[in-house]
C-alpha cells in the first residue's frame, strides 16, 4: 500500500534531519510532506477512526521534529524511528481514551473445529478485514500493519519492534493465523 | 490442496491489496498548520550558554529579556483558551509593525490567518465556540488586511500575482472550514463556520474591479 523507503530516501532523510537541527523549517515542511500521509495511514489502521487518526498522526509528527536532537542513525533508521514515535504516541492515546481492554485473540474463546480452507479472503469486505486488524494483539497490529500496510520489509519492522528478524517472522505467522481466526469468527456470526 | 502456507499467503495478498487511507489535502493542510505552530519556538533546542558574571543592573535586564522572550516563544504553541495567549498576539502584532514592505506584510497577514484558522479548529473541538468565532473573526481581519497590502503591492503585475495567491489560500481555507463544518452538530457552531466562509471567500482588494464572487459556491460543501 505505501512504498518502502529506498536506501537513497534514506540518505536524504538525513540530510533533511540536519538541516531541521540547524533551524531549516523548510527541510521541516519537506520531512512533514514526506511522512505524515504515511504515519496517518498507520495510526488509522490502528485505531480506525479519522479523527483520532489525524489527531495522533499530528502529535507523532510534533514529537518527530521536535525531538530529532535525540536521534542518532545508530542501526535504527530514521522511518523505523519515526514509527517507534507513532506506536507510543498510538498507546498514549490509547491510554487517554482508556481503551486498553483489548482481549488478544489468542486468549480469547474462538471456535476450533472449523475448516480454515473454508474462509474465502477474496469475498471480504475491506472494513471487516481492517476491523480484525484491531482484534490482535499489539505486536500482532503492528507487524501485519507494518509489513502489508506500509510494506516494511521484516528487517526494518524488527528494527522498529526492537525484535530479531526471526521474531518478527514468527509473529507475522501467528497473526495470519489469528487474523484468520477473527474473520472465520466473523464469518460464522 | 490448500496448506495453511498457502491461506496465509492469500490472506497476505488480500491485506498488502486494501486501499491506502491517506487524508484529504485539508487535513494536510491543518495538520501542518498545527505543527509548525508547535514548531514555532525551533525544532531544537538552542544550545545551553555559558554563564558569565555581569553586574547586577545587567543581569536583571537580560533576565528579564530571557522572561520576555522565553513567555513569547512559549506562547507561540498557546491556544486561545490559554493563558499565554495573549502574549502570542501582542508578540504577533510587534513583528507584524517591524515588518516592512507590502509583500512581507502579505504573506505575514496570510501565515496569521492560517495560524488563526487552527485555532478556530482547536476551539470548536473544545467546545468554546465563543473562542472560535472570535478566532474566525480575526481571520477574516487578517485575510482583508492582506487583501490592502496585495493592493499596494508595487506594480499591476505584483499586485495580480498576490492577489492570485490569496484567492488560492482562500479556496484551500474554506476546504478546511467545510470539512470543519462537517464534523460539528452544533448549530450556532455551522451557521458561524458557514458566515465566516461567506466572508472570505468575498475578500477583495478595497479597490479591486474582480467579481466577488469565487470560482465555486461557498455552499457547495458542507
Amino acid at each position: 500500500m505505501s512504498a518502502t523507503p529506498s536506501p537513497a530516501a534514506a540518505d536524504d532523510d538525513l540530510s533533511l534531519v540536519r538541516r531541521v537541527r540547524a533551524g531549516d523549517q523548510d527541510a521541516a515542511r519537506l520531512l512533514f510532506d514526506r511522512y505524515f500521509d504515511r504515519i496517518y495511514n498507520y495510526v488509522h489502521a490502528r485505531l480506525g477512526r479519522v479523527a483520532d487518526a489525524e489527531d495522533v498522526a499530528i502529535e507523532t509528527m510534533t514529537r518527530t521534529l521536535t525531538r530529532l536532537d535525540t536521534f542518532e542513525d545508530q542501526g535504527v533508521g530514521f522511518t523505523a524511528w519515526m514509527y517507534r514515535i507513532a506506536h507510543n504516541a498510538t498507546i498514549d492515546h490509547y491510554r487517554r481514551q482508556s481503551k486498553m481492554t483489548m482481549v488478544p485473540l489468542e486468549e480469547a474463546n474462538l471456535p476450533q473445529g472449523d475448516d480454515p480452507s473454508e474462509l474465502a479472503v477474496e469475498k471480504l469486505r475491506d472494513e471487516d478485514l481492517r476491523e480484525a486488524i484491531r482484534t490482535l494483539t499489539e505486536d500482532q497490529q503492528q507487524v501485519l500493519i507494518l509489513r502489508f500496510f506500509q510494506d516494511l520489509t521484516a528487517a526494518q519492522v524488527a528494527q522498529v519492534v526492537g525484535k530479531s528478524v526471526g521474531a518478527v517472522q514468527a509473529l507475522q505467522h501467528r497473526a495470519l493465523g489469528a487474523l484468520q481466526r477473527s474473520l472465520q469468527l466473523r464469518s460464522a456470526s | 490442496m490448500n496448506t495453511e502456507m498457502d491461506r496465509f499467503q492469500r490472506l497476505a495478498e488480500r491485506l498488502q491489496g486494501l486501499p491506502a487511507i491517506t487524508p484529504d489535502a485539508a487535513t494536510r493542510i491543518r495538520a501542518w498548520n498545527l505543527v509548525s505552530a508547535r514548531l514555532a519556538g525551533g525544532p531544537v533546542a538552542a544550545p545551553a550558554r555559558r554563564w558569565r558574571p555581569f553586574r547586577l543592573a545587567t543581569a536583571l535586564v537580560a533576565a528579564l529579556a530571557v522572561l520576555l522572550v522565553g513567555s513569547a516563544v512559549a506562547s507561540a504553541q498557546s491556544l486561545p483558551n490559554s493563558a499565554l495567549y495573549p502574549i502570542k498576539r501582542l508578540d504577533e502584532g510587534l513583528r507584524m509593525t517591524l515588518t516592512l514592505g507590502a509583500p512581507a506584510r502579505f504573506d505575514y497577514h496570510l501565515e496569521l490567518a492560517r495560524i488563526r484558522l487552527a485555532e478556530a479548529q482547536a476551539m470548536v473541538n473544545a467546545d468554546r465556540l465563543d473562542l472560535a468565532e472570535a478566532a474566525l473573526e480575526s481571520y477574516e481581519a487578517d485575510l482583508a488586511d492582506a487583501a490592502a497590502e496585495a493592493e499596494q503591492a508595487g506594480s499591476p503585475a505584483d499586485q495580480a500575482l498576490l492577489e492570485n495567491r490569496l484567492q488560492e489560500a482562500i479556496q484551500v481555507h474554506d476546504a478546511q472550514l467545510a470539512n470543519l463544518q462537517g464534523q460539528v452538530t452544533n448549530p450556532a457552531a455551522v451557521a458561524a463556520i458557514q458566515a465566516a466562509r461567506d466572508r472570505a471567500l468575498n475578500t477583495t482588494p478595497p479597490a479591486s474591479d474582480k467579481p466577488k464572487t469565487p470560482a465555486h459556491s461557498p455552499k457547495s460543501s458542507p
